[in-house]
């Protein structure tokens, strides 16, 4: 369905001249330097899938969707998008896939929802018929009625998205790309287009492509995820092997029972002072990074110990009334990822 | 997979409808919106006007003769910025990112630009320059309006809107390549139709020659008003010593060379636009 090979961009930057006659500034030579958007991204997504491209502010995700949609051309590497070279074929790949930005709409901003999906269903030249099913069924899906006719800058973001997402649809397109699908949107909208795509996957065979922040939307749509960073995949996998690549540094958080009365006593016959008693837990294979009250947490790294040992040497060394584990979220796995790299 | 055949012309006329009706959604603002180029215009053709208060003559052209140029300029570049505004507004898209969004859909990019910003609003501008034409009758040696000088007049406006519009697309084209490059641009379109507004012969050599041989503005309605007001003009300013009628009537070719030039050039920024992702 889609391949990349190698796939290289730069981008010229200019650097912004501010003052008079910048326009004419701008094209004195010296004042660009080069960045390398997306340095070498190969991968490879089969007909059916539902694939997320994760990666920081500028790692390339964006430049990557651009090349496969045929948008940009690039500086080297090869690629496939329905077997044709989307730079090539810009037309003949347009007919057959959606593509929706997030942050920018395909609306007609002064018009009803209905008359620009009516517009786009003339740009594709899809047939009345056609158009009418795939209408109904984005209706349905999308749950477009109660704003099917309103003007498009009244449409709450939520809603809008919902438009644009039938407005990619409407020509039946075998794969969807959509660069930040949910980004601002509230939970309950972000369900909704989560579900439409789940649907349109399963019961359509669109595979969809999506760049996201939100890892949500990866746990709940995609069995795949691209990791990309400095223009390259680091990752390209399941979520769930992402954190344990990543994510071995656990947290076992413990609560400490009461001393009894009797160990009260006996410790002020040890002349401790009530002082000592918050001191640091010592265990084998954990720190403690943070303590509040009888509750203590205990970083630790499950390469080096099971949390089974763990609470077993805990439990034997301290008397516990409580105790939870915490996994990295997956959120602070790939925060830490970003900022190990970003530097 | 059938290929479902798009008609370029109705889903012209579709879009620019669709247009249209976004601005009739305001009526008020739109109505608004033509009263008030027609009344800036007015403005400028009275401060025209005034000069002529002061002065009986420029340059030995009289205030009707120098209308009928002002009006023809504004009537073509009226027409221009109707069909033209999706180039001249493409800046802020290119910077938004809203450009790409054309490049995603099964249509010529230059179709998608074209189509996307029909202003009926400019109608304001057509109108105050027809009653600029209107004016000139109050010339010592008015027109007599024959069937010819009607065809030249129909003639000049529409090859001076291709002129004007085929410099929206250029201005469109250099909005690909430098992002924040649209006041340099303004220069030519919105400084063409001021230039056009006056004599050509007021002008310096360097200028004439500009407004002949790079933009064609004398095309636009210097040439055509010669030939309309049957004046002799100074030496050395017609082309190869044709005469007025005969430029007034190979402006059309003109017009076009310059369009398919513009139409060239706007290919390859776009072209580059996808090669750099600007």
């Amino acid at each position: 369905m889609i391949v990349a090979e190698a796939l290289k961009k730069s981008f010229r930057v200019t650097t912004r001249r501010t003052g008079g006659f910048s326009a004419f500034r701008a094209l004195l030579p010296g004042s660009t330097s080069q960045v390398e958007a997306v340095r070498s991204v190969s991968f490879s997504i089969a007909a059916g899938e539902m694939v997320a491209v994760l990666g920081p502010n500028g790692a390339g995700k964006s430049t990557t969707i651009k090349m496969l949609t045929g948008i940009l051309v690039p500086d080297s590497g090869t690629a496939t998008t329905l077997g044709l070279v989307p730079w090539q074929s810009r037309r003949s790949v347009a007919k057959r896939i959606g593509v929706v930005f997030g942050q920018r709409t395909q609306l007609w901003w002064d018009l009803p929802l209905s008359d620009s999906l009516d517009l786009v269903r003339h740009m594709y030249g899809v047939a009345p018929q056609r158009f009418a099913e795939n209408l109904a069924t984005c209706r349905e899906l999308l749950d477009l009625d109660p704003f099917l006719d309103r003007p498009v800058r009244q449409l709450s973001l939520g809603q809008r998205m919902r438009g644009d997402l039938a407005a990619a649809l409407i020509h039946d397109p075998e794969i969807l790309f959509l660069d930040e699908p949910t980004i601002g949107l509230d939970l309950v909208a972000k369900a909704r287009i989560r579900d439409a795509l789940t649907h349109l996957n399963q019961s359509r065979g669109v595979t969809v492509l999506l760049t996201t922040h939100d890892l949500a939307d990866v746990a709940r749509l995609c069995q795949r995820v691209l990791l990309i960073d400095h223009g390259r995949v680091v990752h390209d996998g399941g979520l769930e092997a992402l954190r344990t690549q990543f994510g071995s540094g656990c947290t076992l958080v413990v609560d400490l029972a009461e001393p009894s009365a009797s160990d009260k006593a006996h410790r002020h016959d040890a002349h401790e002072t009530s002082e000592r008693g918050v001191s640091p837990l010592v265990v084998p294979g954990a720190t403690e990074t943070r303590s509040e009250g009888n509750r203590r947490w205990l970083a630790f790294d499950r390469r080096e110990v099971s949390a089974s040992d763990l609470i077993a040497s805990v439990a034997s060394r301290y008397p516990l009334s409580d105790l939870t584990l915490e996994e990295p979220d997956i959120e602070t796995v790939i925060a830490g990822l970003y900022a190990s790299r970003t530097e | 997979m059938s290929k479902p055949d798009v008609f370029l012309p109705s889903l012209y006329i579709r879009l620019a409808i669709a247009r249209v009706r976004g601005r009739m959604r305001y009526r008020v603002g739109f109505l608004l919106m033509i009263l008030g180029v027609f009344v800036a215009n007015t403005f400028e053709f009275v401060a025209l006007l005034v000069l002529f208060g002061q002065v009986r003559e420029l340059g030995g052209w009289s205030a009707g003769e120098v209308a009928l140029l002002w009006g023809m300029s504004q009537m073509s570049f009226a027409i221009a910025e109707a069909f033209g505004h999706g180039f001249e507004g493409l800046a802020p898209q290119v910077r938004s990112g809203e450009f790409d969004q054309v490049l995603v859909r099964p249509l010529p990019v230059f179709f998608q630009v074209f189509a996307s910003d029909f202003q009926a609003q400019r109608i304001g501008r057509f109108l105050q320059g027809a009653m600029a034409v209107w004016y000139s009758r109050s010339s010592p040696a008015p027109i007599p309006w024959h069937a010819s000088d009607w065809t030249i007049l129909t003639f000049a406006v529409i090859t001076g809107s291709v002129i004007f519009f085929a410099t929206f697309v250029l201005g469109g084209a250099w909005a690909l390549r430098v992002v924040d490059g649209q006041e340099f641009m303004n220069t030519f379109t919105y400084g063409g139709t001021t230039l056009a507004s006056y004599p050509l012969d007021l002008f310096s050599d360097p200028i004439r020659r500009a407004a002949t041989w790079i933009l064609p503005l004398a095309f636009v309605n210097y040439f055509p008003a010669l030939a309309l007001l049957g004046r002799v003009a100074p030496d050395g300013i017609l082309p190869f010593g044709l005469t007025p009628i005969t430029l007034a009537l190979s402006a059309p070719i003109v017009a076009l060379v310059y369009l398919g030039i513009a139409v060239v050039v706007w290919d390859r920024s776009v072209m580059r636009y996808q090669g750099t992702g600007t």
